[in-house]
């Protein structure tokens, strides 16, 4: 009977906004946590434990609270969407502010 | 350095010149000159020219008849009959073509028509944009910041980049850890894109990752572009799959499913005429 329903269901431009707002967290939060490692002076695995664990925390966080249960309702593909595809920009993101905080504390004099 | 003392840590300090003259001075220029590029981007995009409405009235048609093949459940069989059999008769005669009497002809060369031209050229400027200062600032660096060592990396990397990440700097036994400034560069490249989605909102053209995937794919998509759509064909495809289209109607027999649904009837008794 429809699948065309599906195709409407969503309001395109609102389904935007969320995914830019997401994305906006994502990468204030790995500055954040980028300079806590780097302040930390994580280095090698301990550095990317760090990281996936944040994240973790992060987006239970969105989930539980912004979207206050039912990630569904704001999100297209719901989990995923807000914790599987954005991993890898954060991951980059987060990769240069460790590498820039971890030197500016301890290898300048 | 070697020997007993292979195992531990390599400690060393930098000169806090080196983060004043060259750390910061890459990382501002990048951000700068990717805002520059995601202005001038702006300013260079000309207006998408203007349609002409013989053309819209082709793929709309096409688009009508796919609405219809899809949605045909929610309309009894004989608005369904009717619609298809005008579809049908218009595709055949090519009542919605461009040129209904060059019906026959084969697909004009794309490179004729001007106003292609000039999309193709808006085309060619995007990519020109993203390319070129990529690598001015790659030559910039390697003029300036080669021969020493920049930052230390938190994370160890096998020994194949040592050559790469360590370039002008000849010291086989330095941990890769500690770097050249080309990888700062490749960071920061990396690194950036979530500063420029908060800077610059999220269409935004400072993107230095889709100008590399777009250069690879620049050589294939050019060839395919340049064939113009032949939509007498389609249209021919268009009609046969409106012809074969199985019609079933949502709303076939539906009193008696309502009558089923509420017990009052014990099943629907399907007549062969619909």
């Amino acid at each position: 009977m429809a699948d065309t329903t599906e195709l409407y269901k969503y309001f395109e431009p609102t389904v935007q906004l969320n995914t830019l707002a997401l994305s906006n967290i994502h990468t204030l939060t790995s500055w954040g946590v980028g300079t806590a490692a780097g302040i930390l002076g994580l280095t090698g695995w301990n550095g990317f434990i760090f990281f996936l664990a944040n994240w973790a925390v992060i987006s239970a966080l969105i989930l539980f609270v912004k979207c206050e249960g039912k990630p569904s309702v704001y999100f297209k593909s719901s989990f995923m969407d807000v914790a599987g595809t954005p991993l890898f920009n954060t991951l980059l993101s987060y990769v240069l502010v460790w590498t820039l905080m971890h030197a500016l504390v301890y290898i300048y004099d | 350095m070697s020997g007993l003392a292979e195992s531990t840590e390599q400690v060393m300090f930098l000169d806090p010149a080196i983060r004043n003259w060259v750390l910061f001075p890459i990382t501002v220029i990048m951000v700068l000159v990717g805002v520059f590029r995601h202005q001038l981007t702006i300013l260079m995009t000309g207006e998408p020219p203007k349609p002409d409405i013989r053309d819209i009235r082709q793929a709309k048609a096409l688009i009508r008849g796919q609405i219809l093949a899809q949605s045909n459940s929610y309309i009894p069989l004989s608005s369904f009959t009717e619609r298809k059999k005008f579809l049908c008769s218009a595709f055949e005669e090519g009542d919605y073509l461009k040129n209904k009497n060059a019906k026959d002809q084969s697909p004009v060369n794309m490179m004729a028509d001007p106003k292609n031209m000039e999309v193709m050229m808006d085309g060619m400027k995007k990519q020109m944009m993203g390319i070129v200062p990529q690598t001015l600032i790659m030559g910039w660096i390697q003029f300036f910041f080669s021969g020493f060592i920049l930052i230390k990396l938190p994370f160890p990397l096998g020994l194949r980049f040592k050559q790469m990440l360590q370039s002008g700097i000849m010291t086989p036994n330095m941990d890769v850890k500690w770097v050249s400034s080309l990888s700062w560069y490749f960071i920061n490249l990396f690194g950036l894109r979530g500063v420029f989605s908060l800077i610059l909102g999220g269409e935004n053209s400072a993107d230095g990752i889709r100008d590399m995937t777009a250069m690879g794919s620049m050589g294939a998509m050019g060839q395919q572009s340049g064939q113009p759509q032949d939509y007498n064909k389609l249209f021919m495809a268009m009609k046969d799959n409106l012809s074969i289209v199985y019609h079933e109607w949502d709303l076939a027999n539906i009193e008696q499913r309502v009558f089923v649904k509420y017990g009052k009837q014990s099943r629907v008794f399907t007549s062969a005429a619909k």
